[in-house]
């Protein structure tokens, strides 16, 4: 081949052929045998890559980690079954879901280096997987934090969640600009669980609706927003009310509104730490919300510290 | 499409700006990027709301309010496509905290004149606890900017790619560039006394005891000589009469101030003066026409 040309997609080196690429044939002997198919080792070195870093589509990819947890399970691939083994694996950077598709008989604890592995979203959330082609080193304990330590959730600037492309168990702290529509008291379809519209599923029609409470809110950081989705368990603990609470009250209003009028008070313009899962789509990021407070932040002593920065710089 | 960041930016640096661009897709959105690298789509200011008023008509109302941070004064403006933020502001009653959250706007009526102003998607009154956060905000990330605008004016030649390798993001580099390529080398030295300004703000130590919370409505430009925001003792008197006068919430009216202020022995020329320069220190506004109301 002359006259190729070589690219980056997404962390790894792709050789491209064009208008002005030459291709001859070459003799058979000219290389080596080469036996492709799978279970075949990557061709080249892996990329060493921290968990902070794993994009979508990265392969060949090395990562030193702590298993934070396994278990296995027997899924069904092209009709056979199948074990996988998945859990959660960390570094000092963060931590990710993994999926191994060979028993390398992992236990919790234990300090990996794992060569030759890809990422592939899962739910809209990067995840690390491997298989026969990856090869596992176990290393001492003591070279990674331990698990406690390891099993924190990281706290993230929006951005970068919004270039990782979502990720397991953060943490982000911004401020709730807005309640979207179909936030507070809402029915759902009892066939599908899809919030009804005008009393309508789209799918099932005019369906008698279960209540429920939740938030979908705009959550900005100043690097970037999220839609943040609040449950039942945590819109009743935010508003301390409960569902029945709620339902008593919009029929005395003749109007659910009046359930959102009062999360918007409670919730728009404040700032507050949400933890949860975040997913990616064409739609931007969502987190679901696992756990989440108002922040209370000590504003004078920041401004102390920043201004004394100011000063010290200056 | 991702939706656009909001902005936490102060007056002084929001209202320095003149340069629009466009993104890019099939619709794409408009910026307004400020002389420190900002390149703002939708803004999440919270500030005073110093007044409220109807400047289209009863039949097409438009309203429009001023929100004052501690650098300067946003406008903002709510007409019949912003059915819900119009609602609220109509219902405001000044002076109080409001958060807005808003599209960028500018307005040039000839070459070389702009203004910048809010177009609001939300609007709520809040608390001072909020408005502080907000300054906080605001100062952390003018203070991003000015360490990136920094570097970028050490860079020769100054390029995206050579901020994001020193660990600028890409979005803030890419609004460096446009902002280096417009304004030519702006003076940080200004927007660092802003930032000293804010954090000031926040702190009681530097706060003048007449007046917790009070915001002041002019921008004060580093250059210039800020007048001392202790009233005099004439303009105290004033103040005084002001507030007494002030029984409806609505303002003292000019008639009265006039009156009360001839009863205790101050002329015509010196109430005026003293009103002007109260004004100016943006201890009292002019809610409406005609009557006074402090701050």
């Amino acid at each position: 081949m002359q006259n190729a040309y070589t690219k980056e997609y997404r962390g790894q080196v792709q050789v491209n052929f064009g208008s002005r690429t030459a291709v001859a044939k070459e003799a058979p002997t000219a290389l080596p045998e080469y036996k492709p198919g799978v279970g075949q080792p990557y061709a080249g070195k892996p990329t060493p890559i921290r968990v902070v870093d794993l994009r979508e589509g990265g392969s060949n990819v090395a990562v030193t980690a702590r298993i934070l947890s396994v278990e296995r399970r027997e899924v069904e691939v092209d009709g056979a079954p199948k074990a996988v083994f998945s859990g959660v694996l960390a570094d000092e950077t963060g931590k990710t879901q993994f999926s191994a598709w060979k028993d390398f008989t992992l236990k919790d604890d234990e300090v990996l280096r794992i060569e030759g592995a890809y990422v592939k979203s899962w739910r809209g959330i990067p995840q690390i997987s491997f298989d026969e082609r990856a090869t596992i080193t176990r290393l001492k304990p003591d070279l990674l934090p331990p698990s406690e330590r390891l099993n924190i959730s990281p706290r993230m600037w929006i951005e970068d969640l919004a270039e990782r492309g979502g990720a397991a168990d953060v943490t982000v702290r911004g401020i709730l600009i807005d309640l979207r529509e179909g936030s507070g008291l809402v029915y759902r379809c009892p066939e599908c669980r899809r919030v009804l519209r005008k009393g309508a599923c789209r799918l099932h029609g005019e369906v008698k609706g279960e209540p429920d409470l939740r938030v979908k809110a705009v959550l900005d950081d100043g690097s970037g927003a999220l839609t943040a989705v609040f449950d039942r368990e945590l819109t009743e603990a935010l508003l301390d009310k409960t569902l029945d609470i709620c339902i008593a009250a919009a029929k005395e209003a003749m109007s659910t509104e009046i359930v959102r009028d009062e999360l918007a008070d409670l919730l728009v313009a404040q700032p507050i730490e949400a933890r949860g899962n975040v997913t990616s789509d064409d739609y931007g990021l969502m987190m679901i919300v696992e756990t989440a407070k108002l922040l209370k932040v000590d504003v004078q002593a920041e401004a102390r510290e920043m201004l004394e920065g100011l000063e010290g710089s200056a | 499409m991702i939706r656009e960041v909001a902005w936490r930016l102060f007056a002084s640096e929001y209202n320095d700006a003149n340069l629009e661009t466009e993104g890019t897709g099939e619709r794409p959105p408009s910026y307004i990027v400020t002389p420190l690298g900002a390149k703002v789509n939708r803004v999440f200011v919270v500030g005073v709301i110093t007044d409220v008023e109807n400047v289209g008509t009863d039949g097409q109302p438009m309203w429009r309010a001023r929100v004052s941070d501690p650098t300067g004064t946003f406008h903002v403006y709510a007409g019949q496509y912003q059915p819900e933020a119009a609602a609220t502001l109509s219902k405001l009653k000044p002076p109080v905290f409001g958060a807005i959250v808003g599209k960028s706007r500018i307005y040039s009526p000839q070459p070389g004149t702009t203004y910048t102003s809010i177009r609001p998607e939300t609007i709520k009154a809040v608390d001072e606890t909020v408005r502080d956060f907000w300054i906080l905000e605001a100062c952390r990330s003018l203070r991003k900017r000015l360490d990136a605008m920094g570097e970028a004016q050490k860079m020769d030649p100054l390029t995206k790619e050579g901020l994001v390798k020193i660990g600028v993001k890409e979005a803030i580099a890419d609004g460096i560039v446009q902002a280096m390529n417009h304004y030519g080398r702006v003076d940080l030295s200004r927007y660092t006394a802003m930032l000293a300004e804010g954090l000031r703000y926040l702190l009681p130590e530097y706060r003048e005891p007449t007046a917790p919370g009070e915001p002041v409505v002019e921008a004060a430009a580093p250059a210039k000589e800020e007048p001392p925001r202790e009233p005099d003792e004439s303009e105290a008197k004033v103040l005084e009469i002001i507030a007494s006068l002030d029984k409806d919430g609505k303002g003292a009216p000019w008639e009265g101030i006039l009156e009360s202020a001839t009863s205790k022995g101050v002329s015509k020329d010196s109430l005026e003066e003293s009103i002007n320069t109260l004004l100016d220190k943006g201890l009292i506004y002019e809610p409406i026409l005609g009557r006074m109301k402090k701050i």
